[in-house]
């Protein structure tokens, strides 16, 4: 680029400040999206990608068809052990097992409560990459009662961070610290706090466990000598279950079977289809981002092309000057490209700009954590480029063209523009953005209306009054604390409490019963709870027949039941629940462990998440309780009330803290992928809504050039701005309103088929269509009236001269 | 100079053919200043575009500095016009983002001339054309007198053998008009071959020969009594 013609362009972007800026950071915002969405694509991508062997690491998992198919993402404990026995290509394997939801660590008799601790076998460390800082990985977790901390822990633990060979308690157990691992990645679907060694299991619960194939409870992996084929190595799973499994059950009169499966570590973050799994990321939802990545750059790559366009008439006649001067086609085509190379290279870097001013905040609304470094690798390096270079070529070499093409007679003439009249502007472009802006406008809003919806919807029973609280299993805490708990049902602010975990969506568990339907005992897969008497009372559930458990009757421990409406219904119990036979804990020849009849029958509520239909539910009698207390208050002022609980607690429970959780807010996480959906897509609809516009400002000034003699002309003889106004933005309206026509149908279907994916939905309805249309509408006003101003500046005697 | 034979120019448009220059023979020498006349539309304008390359010819043969130049294709003629040709517009035709100076500049940015030779070339035009003080303004800030004595600068300021003037003082009052037709017979003296349109009788008394053209031909060619 020649130094006139670089310091022609400056002072021509300088003299048109408005189309500069906007044409360059309308490309900048949608290279951040795309970097954005990328960078979060490229994340979830990676899940479990630290492990060096990743490619011959798979996960076992079992589906269990016991009177009702179960496909777990657990397996039992032997089958690990065997694999590696009689298969050679199996080179380890390590299970994982929870150590409750939370493990109750005990240093210097303070308590702290840490979640995400796994019994695992010493394995471990041959098969994943939990780097040890400290300790030996192959001895680390042989012994019994040994632990091994990941940094953080360590640190949160023990004041100085030197943990090693320190004794922690845990449950009245002590363990000893034989490793520090380094924190792993926050990319990993089995977050790590610390690892128990498997050999810490009592004796009696291994043995137990060891002869059962169907007692699920461990995430096995399996580590290969090389990567295998699927499919054939699950054939092998298949001779595997019918030497060991079957035999077993033969014996003990089971009829069941057992399928094994294998999944490659590496894709486990989107095999979401399994029961007792970690939450996972969600394929679909990465692919909506993908599309929403390529849209966007494509719509703001659109509207920079769209504005040079615009502008390159206002420099037709350099183009005249120039080539009469003796510049050659090719020499303006190079200058032009070169322009828009500096445009793009500014782009690019307003593009990184905004991703990095907005990642923090991206970041908390997905919860993850991107960072800008993450752009660094080699790959990212050069697609980053290689959509620069594409920007720049497919944006600009267009405008260059025609620019460089243009004949110098016509433009010298005087006539300005008149060249430039060949460059029709296709108003399909500004089509597409108005169907893309709308589609996203709509989808936000149903997405919106339906997460409120969910969030309105009546439960069954009152949410917003309940707190839990965690009681410790300490047996000395717990002889402090439960006096005074139990007094607190007595507090006047306080309406009932209950030993019970509270239906957040995930307390219920699944049983085998044997239930009596036209008067044979059926067996069949439920839903159940174990709950104390207060239950019913703390969520305000009405008994409808019979009546509630009862501690003076002694047969109701195990020999009553409550069932809901559903249950009742779906067994064919229709006015005479009460007395119906059911059994648990099945045993052979019609037996089993607890055998009794239903003593009540309470209303509907929904104890699942809303994405689940109301099934039959039934709820055992408890007395004991568990170790969760639920309090419900009669105030909305759950703060204050906690703030008062949390004194007396930390008088009693010495250093163990309260840990406690909203009914509300644990049953609102059930929705948190959806909520993160909710807020990523109207922070994106905004961007195409924003690029939608700057598409009709580029496309208004353009066709205003092309009439601005036009214009002139009809304010001489007569035309009111309203009119002019009018007469500018009609093309636009009529583009927007077909645009609206098209969307509707195609977005109700697509949104129709995400509403099914919950139980309770609300209705489409027409408002958010409407409305979608009247937003785009109204903004579209507002930018058009940028350019009605410009109109009604125009002196009409100074246009006609020009020609 | 230049030398045409048979030279014609037809427009083809969607709804009709123009034929705007029609069997045009003339011969200019080296060293002449002519002047082009007739009513508007006529074909003056064509044949000055043509004459500097910056049009094609439809038929017939042009010959310039002896060189037959009816069949060159784009890139030659921009070479040719680059280094033999300079234009004088009458709307000017200055960059408005450029300065005087740079304006000026400008040909030879794309000739392969270093930048201090380039900076003297310029200064040594601005002199010729009286625009030295001016040499960092920018165009809105000149009166038409003095933008187009900038447009006549830059195209001499390759000193080019052949300048082609389409009513170069057409935009002018009177007094701005007589100072650019005196810097246009200056140029003359020194050497430059003149092509000029103008509608003005009083401009067409610079020059040293009148052509006049009708509907696209050329009706007479008569010399006229130097001044
Ligand atoms: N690009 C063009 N396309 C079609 N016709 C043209 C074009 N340029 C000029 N003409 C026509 O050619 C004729 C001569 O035009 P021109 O040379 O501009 O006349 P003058 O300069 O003498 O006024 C006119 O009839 C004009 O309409
Ligand atoms: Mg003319």
């Amino acid at each position: 680029m020649k130094n006139s013609q670089f310091v022609a362009f400056i002072r021509f972007l300088k003299q048109n400040k408005l189309y500069s800026s906007i044409s360059i950071i309308g490309l900048g915002i949608g290279i951040a999206s795309c970097l954005l969405i990328s960078l979060y694509i490229n994340y979830e991508n990676s899940f479990d990608h630290y492990h060096e062997k990743k490619n011959r690491i798979y996960r076992l998992t079992s589906k269990l068809d016991f009177n009702g198919v179960i496909d777990a993402a657990l397996t039992n404990l032997p089958t690990g052990p065997a694999l590696q026995n009689d298969y050679p290509e199996v080179e380890s394997y390590v299970r994982f097992r929870r150590f409750g939801n939370e493990a109750q660590f005990q240093v210097n008799q303070q308590t702290f409560p840490t979640p995400n601790v796994w019994i695992v076998d010493s394995t471990v460390f041959h098969v994943f990459s939990y780097e040890l800082i400290k300790g030996d990985p192959k001895t680390a977790l042989t012994k019994p009662h040994t632990i091994v901390l990941n940094q953080s822990t360590a640190k949160r633990l023990f004041e100085n961070g030197d943990a090693l060979g320190q004794n922690i308690q845990i449950n009245n157990g002590l363990y000893e610290i034989t490793g520090i691992i380094k924190d792993i990645p926050n990319q990993s679907d089995m977050p790590v706090n610390a690892l128990v060694s498997m050999t810490s299991l009592p004796q009696r619960f291994m043995v137990a466990h060891n002869q059962d194939w169907f007692r699920i409870g461990f995430y096995t992996f399996l580590l290969f000598k090389q990567p295998v084929d699927i499919t054939d190595f699950e054939t092998k799973l298949v001779e595997f279950e019918k030497k060991y499994v079957q035999p077993w059950s033969a014996e003990n009169q089971i009829v069941a079977s057992l399928t094994y499966a294998i999944t490659p570590i590496t894709t486990l973050h989107f095999d979401n289809l399994k029961e007792y799994d970690q939450p996972k990321g969600n394929k679909t939802y990465l692919l909506i981002f993908s599309i929403l990545a390529v849209f966007l750059l494509l719509i703001s790559i659109i509207n920079h092309l769209n504005l040079n366009l615009a502008q390159g008439s206002k420099r037709a006649k350099e183009v005249g000057v120039r080539k009469s001067s003796g510049a050659q086609t090719k020499e303006i085509f190079s200058q032009f490209l070169s322009e828009s190379f500096i445009l793009s290279a500014a782009a690019l870097l307003i593009g990184v700009i905004i991703t990095w001013l907005s990642l923090p905040f991206f970041n908390r609304v997905l919860q993850v954590d991107l960072s800008l470094l993450n752009l660094l690798s080699p790959l990212y390096l050069f697609s980053t480029f290689f959509i620069f270079i594409l920007v720049t070529i497919i944006a600009n070499s267009y405008p260059a063209l025609l620019l460089a093409r243009l004949n110098p007679i016509q433009v010298l003439k005087g006539t300005g523009t008149k060249g430039l009249k060949t460059m029709k502007l296709n108003h399909s472009l500004l089509f597409i953005q108005f169907l893309f802006s709308l589609f996203m406008i709509t989808g936000t809003f149903i997405v919106q209306k339906q997460m409120n919806y969910i969030a309105n919807y009546s439960l069954g029973f009152e949410k917003d009054k309940i707190v839990s609280i965690q009681i410790p299993r300490d047996t000395a805490i717990r002889n402090h604390v439960m006096p005074w708990l139990s007094t607190l049902k007595n507090q006047e602010n306080v309406v009932a409490s209950s030993l019970t975990r509270m239906p957040n969506g995930d307390n219920t568990g699944q049983l085998m019963f044997r239930v009596e339907q036209d008067e044979k005992m059926l067996e069949q897969t439920i839903n159940f709870m174990f709950v104390d008497e207060h239950f019913l009372n703390v969520l305000g559930l009405e008994v409808i027949q019979g009546r509630n458990f009862d501690p003076t009757i002694a047969t109701d421990q195990s020999q009553g039941f409550i069932v809901n409406q559903k249950a009742a219904e779906a067994f064919g119990w229709y006015s005479d629940a009460i007395g119906k036979r059911i059994q648990w804990g099945l045993l052979p020849n019609g037996q089993a462990e607890n055998d009794g009849k239903v003593i009540g029958l309470v209303d509907d509520f929904n104890f699942q998440s809303l994405h689940n239909e109301l099934t039959p539910l039934i709820l055992c009698y408890n007395p004991r309780g568990g170790n969760t207390l639920a309090i419900r208050y009669n105030s909305n002022n759950l703060s204050s009330q906690i703030s008062l609980l949390e004194d007396r607690w930390n008088d009693l429970a010495g250093g163990h803290p309260l840990q406690y959780e909203y009914l509300s807010t644990s049953i609102s996480n059930n929705y948190q992928t959806e909520e993160n959906m909710t807020d990523v897509l109207s922070y994106f609809s905004y961007i195409a809504i924003i690029l939608a516009l700057i598409g009709l400002f580029a496309l208004v000034t353009y066709s205003l050039q092309a009439r601005w003699k036009e214009i002139g002309l009809r304010k001489i003889l007569g035309a009111s701005l309203t009119q002019l106004a009018w007469l500018i933005s009609k093309p636009f309206a009529i583009l927007l309103a077909i645009a609206t026509l098209i969307s509707t149908p195609i977005s109700r279907y697509v949104l129709q088929d995400w509403l099914n994916g919950f139980a309770y939905k609300t209705n489409l309805g027409i408002g958010p269509f409407l409305t979608s249309f009247l937003v785009l509408f109204g903004l579209s006003i507002i930018t058009i009236s940028y350019h009605v101003w410009r109109i009604s500046k125009i002196d009409p005697v100074v246009t006609l001269k020009d020609e | 100079m230049i030398k045409t034979t048979n030279l014609t120019k037809v427009f083809t448009t969607e709804e009709m053919e123009t034929k705007a220059l029609n069997n045009i023979n003339i011969q200019i020498d080296a060293g002449e200043f002519v002047a082009v006349m007739g009513e508007s539309g006529c074909g003056k304008s064509t044949l000055l575009n043509t004459l500097g390359l910056l049009d094609t010819i439809t038929s017939g043969e042009l010959e310039i500095a002896g060189t037959n130049v009816s069949h060159y294709k784009e890139s030659q003629r921009a070479i040719l016009r680059k280094n033999q040709i300079g234009f004088i517009f009458q709307s000017f035709n200055l960059i408005d983002e450029l300065t005087v100076f740079e304006n000026i500049e400008l040909p030879l940015t794309y000739h392969k001339i270093p930048s201090h030779k380039r900076k003297e070339l310029v200064h040594k035009t601005l002199e010729k054309v009286n625009m030295s003080h001016r040499s960092n303004h920018f165009p809105q800030q000149l009166s038409g007198g003095q933008q187009q004595r900038v447009a006549i600068a830059r195209a001499i300021v390759h000193e080019p053998k052949l300048l082609l003037a389409d009513e170069p003082t057409g935009n002018l009052d009177s007094q701005n008009g007589t100072d650019v037709m005196n810097l246009l017979t200056e140029l003359n003296a020194e050497g430059s071959t003149i092509v000029m349109v103008t509608h003005s009788n009083r401009d067409a008394q610079f020059a040293h020969r009148k052509i006049n053209l009708y509907d696209g031909e050329i009706v007479s060619s008569s010399k006229l009594v130097m001044q």
